[in-house]
């Protein structure tokens, strides 16, 4: 007794490449008879690979009654629970939309009572259907309240109500052993995601180009269009893989600046699939735009460089003092107070020959630059600033400061007890004891070091 | 008479009454105390001096000035008009700053403003990201506050009920979970009047009692219902105020929710980011990244503002005050290389101000009428070095006007017409120094188009040299000079440009550049002419203008430069001034004692031995060490007390001797607990931590006291 005929399933397959299998398992699971339905069903699957539309989809067309729940909205689950049953306690009255807050459920317990209330109250006819939409994102760990909802069929004294949990991780490892539906959603191919571009129609294709554009017709539009999701697939699939929303994302940033030149009538398009010459002079143009991290976007420093603001956001802000103390601050971290007199002092080295033994050596053998860095006390740190600045300079309340700013700003942690900013503990922050710890990469130090030329690497052991 | 460790002092002078009297004979007022201060009083770590009735004293001075009698025996009249000297210059000076600090930021506010208007125009679907604003604000912490409330305040001005803003703070949001009730609850709050009253007031409870919404605060929905029922609001504006100091993951989080609700709720969100882009950078995964399409702001430059700072307040045409090179040289020091803050810089400038006209009596000179009759005044005025010079100077000439030089040592009035002139030179001076300075900076700018490889050296780093008449033929002077006779035809036309654009029309260079006909030069000879009758003009113009302060008599009242006031008032030394108070405690206590050398107190004793030990200190060794100079202190002491007494036998073994009780009596337990004392206190003041030690093979845990503080940092 399923919703949706065969060829109605095929029809839905053209809309979403190669979900079929999805479509026809959730016709087959789901259907609107209370009695049949699961109380939990697993969507699960890579992100973007089509678990949410598809089942928008689905529902739409087959017309169950649902509530729909993104858990990624939700802070805490006590937020989620309230939603969930202000959505029941919504079904029915005049005005589904307007939800019904009065209940406020503060853990799962109390939940399974009144959504038993609710459900007695509601007294269901047909199945109804609540999707938890992104539930691996929710905003505290949602181990527990998943195994609730898969086992909670045993709990519910009344039927009619089925949970669907879509989530983009694999399942909570207390929840394996537990048998309940699941359909899974395979990570799209290279031909698949090239096949979802293209998918795009003409108008939407002309709305990316600005809403004023007249020029090409709609037929151009798509040539156009389908040489260029190939080239955006050969060229960012091997970097994003099948994440399909990723590359969207990027076919809407790109292709404005990509089509210019058809727009400027530098290359000409033909409306037909022969049209090779006109690409390939398109490809040469584009050529930079495919190589550039411009248009990858996960950094705020490549892109502002790529706009040439880079150098306008140099180090000029910060003191000279507190670059210096940074310094001194990942010296601190990352040299061996064992090193110290070697390394910062004018006394004669040969005063203490290391004893080199093998054993040390192999201890040492990993870089500490890629281990975390050590904690230091606060005189230590004056001491290696005092030898690293250029002249000597006296223990002035200026520099306490620049040291507390630096805390503030997190680039020097404290560590151990009371800890925390916001007073209460009776220990003295800036007293000689309390122990600290730098908090900035190795990169970033070498280019503070480089803005008041130091040597930094004079100082270190590696 | 041997005193006791325990000895209680009867009638002889308190500490606190010494103290005060050390006070107050500082200026000359004495005043009576109520009564003797209590025994149990003297071990108060503080103590308030109550003045006695003196009828004189109760007349209610409207000012902090005080009469500099010790000096000059001054009037009232003339504290008062130091008073309104110093309040009208301090008013005329904070209206410009408040004005350039505003400016400095207007540009900012302007782009940002900006942005958020740009961003109404988003269209929303499933790709729109969240806009996000990064504002560089610069490792000043402390204007942030100012920075982001100002912001707020303005573009809310500029678009009236159409945006609703709202600043946070991180720091004090321990979770995501506070961070979003601050913003709902500020945001919800922000406009009453509307019913929304019952929710804000519940804001912070748990939601209790019979009503029908029990949504918890930090639902964002609560803010999509609000926001439905706004009409007039399409932007929702949220400034994180400290971006880069909040712990961990909760940045992430609170773009995430934003992120996630964008297209219910407009948000721009704005991140002052104290840091640099590259350090903010690393704090944020990239997946948040990929949620933002973000636009960086950069504060305006502080240098520039330091700049401005010069042109409008140092050198204005209407400076009655100079600050002198070296106390420039060491703002400008201290503002590079610790604070980056321009506030700091003018309320050093402010304190450079108050404490010239508080603490020089002259200071009234800046309205010569003031002190026509006041005899005193004029004596005082003959007694400054540079007029004392000046006449030396003066007579030391073979035909000299002995005339001249009578008046003024005799007459008061020709005296007086004589500062006026010399004031008139001063404001000379100074503009004539902002003009040689604006024409340094002006042929820096048409240098650097013709070579960009040197640094340009701004007028801030600048003044101080020009200021003391260094600049006159210094290098970079003899290289712009230089620079000028190898102009090519466009230098000349961008500089004259650049001169047109900076000068006004009445000044001295304005007129020099008027003089150049650039416009009939034809051929190589006349353009050569040119170069070298302008190079020939500049040269004259910076010998002439690019003199010393020092050449100006009465310089003194005109110049404050106290270098060492205002670096102990920004910049105590606090290490080295504890040190010193261990080290000399006669530097501190200084007790009039007649027997020469001040005792030192057993504290500094303990500091001794402590300074002249290794990292450990074995507690025995450190105690023995002690007893024996304990000891042979004692036996100098006793010969210097019987002396004391044999003179002596009134107050004056006193305070010091219950300081530092004489050890003629001290048994082995006294001097043990004095130890004691002082080694807690040495603890107290952060030098010394007690541990156990198994060092040296030896199976017993050894008592030793391990140093914490650093010699010489």
């Amino acid at each position: 007794m399923t919703d949706l005929t065969d060829n109605r399933l095929q029809e839905l397959t053209l809309e979403f490449p190669a979900r079929y299998n999805q479509f026809d398992l959730l016709n087959s699971v789901l259907s609107k008879d209370k009695t049949t339905n699961p109380t939990a069903i697993a969507l699960v699957g890579q992100s973007s690979s089509g678990k949410s539309c598809v089942l928008r989809r689905f529902l739409q067309e087959v017309q169950f009654s649902h509530t729909w729940l993104s858990c990624d909205e939700c802070v805490t689950l006590r937020v989620l629970l309230q939603r969930i049953l202000a959505a029941l306690r919504a079904i029915g009255t005049q005005d589904p939309n307007k939800l019904d807050y009065s209940v406020l459920c503060h853990n799962s317990t109390l939940f399974v009572t009144q959504l038993n209330d609710t459900l007695r109250a509601l007294a269901l006819e047909e199945a109804h259907f609540v999707v938890l939409d992104r539930i691996d994102e929710l905003g505290e760990p949602y181990e527990s309240f998943y195994q609730l909802i898969i086992n909670i069929g045993n709990m519910l004294r009344y039927d009619g109500i089925t949970f669907i949990l879509v989530s983009s991780r694999s399942e909570p490892r207390s929840s394996v052993t537990t048998t309940f539906p699941h359909i899974y959603f395979p990570p799209y191919s290279k031909a698949e995601s090239l096949a979802i571009l293209r998918k795009e129609s003409p108008d939407s294709i002309r709305s990316m180009l600005g809403s004023t554009e007249r020029k090409l017709s709609d037929a151009q539009l798509t040539s156009l269009w389908s040489s260029y999701s190939q080239v955006i697939i050969d060229t960012y699939f091997p970097l994003y893989g099948p994440d399909i929303q990723q590359l969207k994302a990027i076919v809407r940033r790109v292709f404005p600046t990509y089509a210019k030149p058809v727009l400027d009538g530098v290359v000409g398009i033909l409306a037909s699939n022969r049209n090779y010459h006109g690409f390939v002079k398109l490809y040469k143009i584009n050529q930079p735009l495919l190589t550039s991290e411009e248009f990858v976007r996960n950094s705020f420093v490549s892109y502002v460089q790529g706009t040439g603001a880079a150098e306008s956001t140099g180090h000029h802000d910060m003191p000279m003092y507190a670059k210096y103390l940074l310094c001194a601050a990942y010296l601190a971290s990352y040299s061996k107070p064992r090193y110290d007199i070697r390394l910062f002092s004018r006394i004669r080295e040969s005063r203490r020959r290391v004893r080199n033994t093998a054993k040390q050596k192999f201890k040492d053998k990993i870089n500490s630059r890629n281990l975390a860095p050590s904690p230091f006390e606060y005189e230590r740190l004056l001491a290696i600033f005092q030898c690293i600045v250029p002249d000597r300079i006296d223990s002035v309340t200026d520099i306490q400061t620049q040291v507390a700013t630096l805390a503030t700003l997190k680039l020097i942690t404290r560590v151990g007890i009371g800890s925390d900013s916001s007073g209460g503990s009776s220990i003295d922050i800036l007293g000689s004891t309390s122990k600290w710890r730098v908090n900035v990469s190795w990169d970033i130090i070498l280019q503070i070091s480089r803005d008041i030329k130091l040597q930094i690497e004079n100082y270190l052991m590696d | 008479m041997p005193a006791s460790v325990f000895e209680t002092p009867t009638k002889r002078k308190t500490a606190p009454e010494a103290l005060a009297d050390q006070m107050l004979s500082g200026d000359g007022e004495s005043i009576e105390h109520n009564e003797l201060i209590s025994d149990r009083d003297v071990h108060k770590t503080c103590y308030v001096i109550k003045p006695s009735g003196d009828p004189r004293k109760k007349a209610k001075r409207n000012h902090p000035f005080i009469r500099l009698d010790q000096s000059i025996p001054e009037t009232d009249g003339h504290v008062v008009d130091r008073w309104t000297l110093y309040t009208k210059s301090i008013a005329n000076i904070q209206t410009r700053l408040e004005s350039l600090l505003n400016d400095a930021d207007e540009s900012t506010l302007h782009r940002v403003w900006k942005y958020v208007t740009s961003t109404r125009d988003y269209h929303h679907d499933a790709y729109t990201l969240l806009p996000v604003g990064l504002v560089l604000a610069g490792a000043n912490i402390s204007s942030h506050a100012r920075l982001f409330t100002n912001m707020s305040k303005y573009i809310e001005q500029r678009e009236a009920q159409k945006v609703a803003t709202v600043v946070v703070t991180l720091r004090d949001a321990s979770s995501l979970r506070e961070a979003l009730r601050k913003i709902i609850s500020q945001l919800v709050g922000q406009r009453k009047g509307d019913d929304e009253d019952e929710i804000t007031a519940r804001m912070n409870t748990v939601p209790q009692g019979d009503q029908t919404d029990k949504r918890l605060s930090y639902d964002l929905d609560v803010l999509v219902d609000w926001f439905v029922k706004q009409e007039s609001v399409e932007k929702i504006v949220v400034i994180i105020q400290d971006a880069d100091g909040s712990d961990g993951n909760l940045l992430p989080e609170v773009i995430r929710m934003l992120f996630v609700y964008r297209n219910r709720l407009p948000f721009v969100l704005l991140l002052a980011i104290a840091t640099t882009l590259p350090i903010f950078n690393t704090k944020i995964p990239k997946r948040t990244i990929g949620m933002v399409d973000f636009e960086s702001f950069d504060v305006l430059r502080t240098d520039d503002s330091l700049t401005r700072l010069l042109d409008e307040i140092l050198l204005s045409s209407s400076t009655q005050l100079l600050l002198g090179p070296g106390l420039f040289r060491s703002l400008l020091k201290r503002y590079n290389n610790h604070t980056k803050n321009l506030e700091t810089f003018t309320s050093a400038i402010q304190y450079a101000y108050m404490t010239h006209f508080f603490a020089n009596p002259l200071s009234i000179i800046l309205t010569p009428q003031a002190i026509e009759k006041s005899e005193v005044h004029i004596i005082a005025l003959r007694t400054i070095p540079s007029f004392q010079s000046y006449v030396a100077d003066w007579t030391s000439k073979e035909e000299c006007d002995t005339e001249h030089i009578r008046e003024l040592l005799t007459d008061s009035t020709s005296l007086l017409a004589f500062v006026g002139s010399c004031q008139k030179e001063f404001y000379e001076f100074v503009s004539r120094q902002s003009d040689a300075l604006k024409l340094l900076d002006v042929l820096q700018d048409a240098s650097s188009t013709y070579s960009s490889t040197t640094v340009k050296r701004t007028r801030a780093g600048l003044y101080a040299d020009a200021i003391t008449g260094a600049l006159r033929g210094s290098p970079i002077v003899r290289e712009l000079v230089m620079f000028i006779t190898k102009m090519s035809a466009a230098t000349v036309d961008n500089l004259a440009r650049l001169i047109d654009q900076k000068f006004d029309k009445n000044s001295v260079i304005r007129k020099m550049r008027d003089s150049w006909n650039i416009g009939s030069i034809n051929g190589k000879a006349s353009h050569l002419k040119l170069i070298s009758n302008i190079s020939k003009a500049m040269q004259e113009y910076l010998d002439a203008n690019l003199n010393s302060y020092t050449d100006i008599v009465f310089h003194e009242l005109f110049v404050f430069d106290s270098v060492s006031l205002c670096e102990n008032t920004f910049a105590p030394r606090y290490r080295a001034t504890i040190e010193q108070a261990l080290m000399q405690p006669s530097y501190y206590l200084c007790h009039p004692s007649e027997a020469g050398e001040l005792e030192k107190p057993f504290l500094s004793v303990a500091h001794a031995l402590y300074r002249e030990s290794g990292t450990l200190i074995n507690i025995y060794d450190y105690w023995t060490a002690f007893h024996q100079v304990v000891i042979a202190k004692c036996d100098t002491e006793t010969m210097d007390n019987e002396s004391l007494q044999a003179t002596n036998e009134d107050e004056d073994a006193d305070y010091s001797s219950r300081l530092t009780p004489s050890p003629t009596t001290l048994s082995e337990s006294q001097t043990l607990a004095l130890f004691y004392k002082a080694i807690s206190e040495l603890k107290y003041l952060g030098f010394l931590k007690e541990m156990s030690s198994k060092r040296g093979g030896n199976k017993n845990t050894v008592a030793v006291l391990q140093k914490l503080v650093w010699d010489g940092l």
